[in-house]
């Protein structure tokens, strides 16, 4: 199990949206289905390195990308 | 054969196109946002990219207020149905298409909203100063197209924004003729919404459109339904671009949309305004020379589009129209043009006109053909 941050967002167009620009940032986001123990409004997630959370937050910020929230994930 | 429809539907489709919608036919094919699978997940890669593409070319404010729809006429539904209230006022000009006039007509008839038609020239010119006179304190809604599709006649966007936004009325502006052709800037322009067709010079193909909304502007959604999101709620979400975006879109359509936006940004509007723009000139002036045929709208090629509509004295549009297509292979559109009020304006109605309409994709000897054609039919109806 790895720890993870697992972004959760209100539409799929924000979902992309975010990993595009994350990318673009040099991080390595992974588009995934939203896992079953959380709930979102739409079912993309985008899951990250634990460590590089403040950082993403910062570039979703300045890119106005809405987000529903960020969350600790232990990935299998 | 030659295809002089292209304010109908542009044709051909630039060789990009054709394999932006075969590959996503063969190669990803599912649903956007409806499933966390990796080609669900392709596919609203597509559509996101196709709404950034939209966003960047008419400066809208955020790619989330560009919301698809299946043409214009949707798009000009959902502004109007959106936003107008019963006791509302709205503006638009005598050269409408039908699809602003007959969704205010029957918003007219059922919710008493009220219309005032400014009436241009015959050649489709814009009267701003009839225009400002013609708020009233009710006035919710100032709709104009940006080009007439008979005429080809430009209408003053930046100033009918500035007025409307002066005024306290939103701006919507039909862009069906010019989303491709003529450099649209929604905040520059004031425009508050504005209605684009994929299938014209954008270059993709039929079945997409838009509306891009501006900031704090709020509609009442046309359409409720799926959205791939909030689906343990019987009730519609309301955040954008969702809200007006229910059940399965035309994600084909928007690759091939979005791969007629690339083609334009690679070879330039400005490029392409000159290349219609030399083809209209000629158009003009080799028609003028035809004894007895009448061109409708501007002459000066900087005050239109590349639409040019004619008529020949004593012969049918239809029946010119019709050795066109079957003499030469030039296929063009007759009659009103689904523009029975320009037509009214120009005094074309209802016979209406023959219309030949350009795009980049057309050359110089497409222009020289058609005008030989016309000249030829006339001869042959008057000898006849």
């Amino acid at each position: 199990m790895t720890t993870h941050c697992l972004i959760l967002f209100h539409s799929t167009h924000h979902a992309l949206k975010g990993e595009k620009i994350l990318k673009a940032a040099g991080f390595e986001p992974d588009a995934i289905p939203v896992p079953r123990e959380f709930s979102a409004n739409c079912g993309i997630s985008i899951c990250l390195a634990w460590g590089d959370r403040h950082k993403a937050e910062a570039v979703l910020q300045d890119k106005s990308v809405p987000v529903e929230g960020f969350h600790c994930w232990e990935r299998g | 054969m030659i295809y002089l429809d292209n304010a109908s539907t542009s044709w051909p489709k630039p060789e990009p196109v054709h394999e932006a919608i075969d590959f996503f036919m063969r190669r990803i094919g599912a649903n956007p946002g409806r499933s966390g699978h990796s080609l669900s997940i392709e596919a609203g890669r597509v559509v996101l990219e196709t709404r950034e593409a939209v966003a960047e070319l008419f400066g809208v404010s955020s790619s989330e207020r560009v919301l698809f729809t299946q043409n214009a006429t949707h798009a000009i539904n959902l502004a109007l149905k959106g936003i107008l209230k019963p006791g509302d006022h709205v503006i638009v000009s005598s050269m409408e298409h039908n699809s602003v006039m007959r969704p205010l007509r029957f918003l007219e008839e059922t919710a008493g909203v009220e219309i005032t038609i400014v009436g241009c020239g015959r050649d489709g010119t814009f009267p701003l100063r009839t225009f400002e006179k013609s708020f009233r304190e009710n006035t919710r809604l100032v709709a104009v197209m940006h080009a007439s599709n008979v005429t080809g006649t430009l209408m003053p966007i930046s100033d009918i924004g500035k007025t409307s936004r002066a005024k306290g009325a939103l701006f919507l502006l039909d862009a069906a003729q010019t989303a491709g052709v003529i450099p649209i800037r929604m905040v520059d322009d004031c425009i508050d919404l504005l209605a684009f067709t994929g299938h014209k010079s954008l270059l993709g193909p039929q079945g997409v459109g838009g509306l891009c909304i501006g900031e704090g502007v709020e509609m009442t959604p046309l359409v409720q339904g799926g959205t791939g999101s909030n689906s343990e709620f019987e009730t519609h979400p309301d955040f954008l671009p969702d809200r007006y975006e229910s059940g399965t879109m035309n994600t084909v359509g928007i690759a091939g949309l979005g791969a007629g936006i690339r083609y334009l940004r690679e070879k330039g509007l400005d490029r392409i305004r000159k290349q219609e723009g030399l083809f209209t000139r000629h158009l003009i002036e080799g028609l003028s020379a035809i004894s007895g045929v009448h061109i409708h709208g501007p002459r000066d090629p900087d005050r239109r589009i590349g639409v040019v509509a004619f008529r020949v004295e004593g012969i049918e549009p239809s029946d010119v129209g019709y050795r066109l297509d079957r003499e030469y292979g030039i296929m063009t559109r007759v009659g009103l043009q689904c523009a029975p009020s320009a037509h009214k304006t120009m005094g074309t109605f209802p016979e209406g006109t023959v219309r030949f309409s350009v795009s980049c994709l057309n050359d110089e000897d497409d222009v020289a053909r058609a005008v030989q054609a016309v000249k030829e039919t006339t001869s042959h109806f008057r000898k006849g």
